[in-house]
């Protein structure tokens, strides 16, 4: 569930089945237009519901990377590392636009990008993303 | 069979004379259109009369799918508007009834006027009758902002800039209609209340009061 | 209003009389000066008004008579049912269906998209499931580890779910159903409710 949803009262009990953070990278460098803005972040939103939806009561999505690529590799992974250390066991970065499998995040656990299921047609993508998520579970689980 | 009915009551309550007395009196020559046809004049009252009653019936009738609340008053119009049965026509009503219901006060009060039957004793019933025409021009104002259209947003701005330009006590009252700093949510259900609820209520003591004077005090003479 | 009753039941009185008279005293009614039968100018007066008054109160009350009663006269149709699957295809195995929801609630419109888990149960009857787990809303799947077999496993903590949806770890209830409407070959599925099935 997004991070909005959760309030001061009932994270309590919702962070021992809440382990996991979703940190989404939109990946805009200001030169877009209004238009190209939406359609960049439609992207991400469909990335997102992949993942968020079948996995609503696990995965808590946080505020997301607006601006910035590649070069803002190194303080994405520091935001991975102080999500860990605040009590999530997993990070998952995700990103449409970004080609992040290319820069080091040691501290995210899996990297969802659009390369990673390129060459999967529509319904594959969801029984894809299920997979490595629940094979991410598993390995420390 | 209504006879019958009509008999069981009357034979318990004694009925008769309290209708008799609303009822039953003479027309007097001079305001009868079948003596003189110009004396058509004296039907404006019972004109404006007659609408109100529509407008009050049309009105009670719209409110089972009016919502008054800034996000759903224009969608719940549109839809008793566009997709129930006669909605247009029991909209249309009201929406044309409070215009025409203006034009006949305001014949009834040039055919008083003119009559000069503003004139002693019946001094009372002209302020009454005023009183009528404020409650009614309230009754106008406030439901023109509850369809919540652009129309109706800026009419309302428009009056309360009106309301605000009062000496002294102009920003508070403003403030007052609008119950709160803008036009908005508060404005919407204030009006809707005002037009439902209040002026209906003291529009139906003054108009009781109009016509119980009329009766006592008689039509005004021929001139 | 009285007036006119009375009138009418002494018109209609009148008439029935006339018609008997004319059966059985053919010769006797003939000699008679003719009666005249016509109504007397008050009485015209009074249809005339009481007629008028009808049509208008009619004509400002019916319209309003009318849009009030519009809900009960509204097609019901289908209502929020939603066509997903043949019959044919529904198996004592849960399968996979999803669908679009569209409800309309007077000036509210939402449409949702939806999954099903349908099956039928050994004595023929077809009913479906929602997806949702009953933990913490994530969706479940059907027989996805050979730890459970032949159940609803939700991949997030483990709660999992008999065919029936039954809860058996971690949810504390039962998998909601789908109201279902079976017509003409087709299974239809209507609104979420709580699970009927679980005893």
């Amino acid at each position: 569930m997004k991070f909005s949803e959760i309030n001061k009262d009932s994270w309590g009990e919702l962070c021992l089945y809440l382990d996991t953070c979703l940190i989404p990278v939109t990946g805009l460098n200001g030169t877009e237009s209004p238009y190209e803005v939406v359609r960049a972040l439609e992207r991400l939103r469909d990335m997102m519901d992949l993942v968020e939806i079948p996995f609503k009561g696990r995965i808590v999505t946080y505020p997301s990377f607006q601006y910035g690529k590649e070069e803002i590799a190194q303080y994405i992974n520091e935001v991975c590392h102080n999500v860990k250390r605040a009590g999530f066991a997993y990070v998952i970065v995700i990103s449409a636009d970004v080609n992040l499998n290319a820069v080091q995040l040691d501290n995210a656990d899996l990297i969802l990008t659009p390369s990673a299921f390129s060459e999967f047609p529509e319904g594959g993508k969801q029984q894809f993303t299920h997979e490595i998520i629940q094979e991410l579970w598993q390995r420390k689980g | 069979m209504f006879k019958n009915v009509y008999n069981w009551i009357d034979e318990r309550l004694d009925i008769t004379p309290i209708w008799r007395d609303v009822a039953d009196h003479e027309v007097p020559e001079h305001v009868n259109p079948a003596h003189h046809f110009s004396a058509f004049v004296y039907c404006f009252g019972g004109l404006t009369f007659f609408i109100t009653v529509i407008q009050i019936l049309s009105g009670m009738f719209l409110t089972m799918y009016y919502v008054p609340d800034i996000i759903n008053a224009y969608a719940s119009v549109e839809y008793l508007q566009t997709q129930v049965a006669f909605g247009q026509i029991v909209r249309g009503m009201h929406h044309w009834g409070a215009s025409l219901v203006i034009v006949m006060m305001f014949l009834h009060t040039l055919r008083v006027f003119f009559t000069g039957s503003y004139k002693a004793p019946r001094e009372m019933n002209w302020v009454v009758g005023m009183l009528i025409f404020f409650v009614m021009i309230g009754l106008g104002l406030t439901g023109y902002l509850l369809p919540w259209d652009n129309k109706a947003y800026f009419a309302t701005k428009v009056t309360l800039e009106i309301a605000n330009s009062v000496p002294v006590l102009g920003p508070v009252i403003k403030e007052l209609l609008q119950g709160g700093t803008i036009v908005g949510a508060e404005t919407l259900t204030r009006f809707f209340a005002i037009h439902v609820f209040f002026l209906p209520a003291v529009l139906l003591t003054l108009l009781v009061g109009h016509f119980i004077m009329i009766r006592r005090q008689g039509i005004s003479g021929p001139l | 209003m009285i007036n006119v009753i009375e009138m009418v039941n002494e018109w209609s009185a009148k008439g029935v009389e006339d018609c008997m008279s004319n059966q059985h005293d053919e010769h006797e009614s003939s000699h008679k000066p003719p009666i005249r039968k016509e109504m007397s100018r008050r009485q015209f007066l009074t249809y005339t008004l009481g007629g008028a008054t009808a049509f208008m109160v009619g004509g400002v009350t019916l319209p309003m008579v009318r849009f009030a009663v519009d809900p009960i006269l509204q097609k019901k149709g289908e209502g929020a049912f939603v066509k997903v699957a043949e019959i044919s295809k529904i198996t004592s195995e849960p399968q996979e269906f999803s669908f679009e929801l569209q409800q309309q609630d007077g000036w509210y419109s939402s449409t949702a998209s939806l999954t099903a888990w349908i099956r039928k149960d050994e004595s023929g009857n077809i009913y479906a499931l929602s997806p949702i787990c009953k933990h913490l809303g994530c969706t479940i799947g059907w027989n996805t580890s050979k730890d459970y077999p032949d159940q609803y496993l939700c991949p997030c903590h483990g709660a999992h779910y008999t065919k029936d949806g039954k809860q058996l770890a971690v949810a504390s209830k039962p998998l909601d159903e789908y109201k279902v409407m079976l017509k003409d070959d087709w299974v239809y599925l209507g609104e979420v409710v709580p699970n009927t099935i679980v005893k």
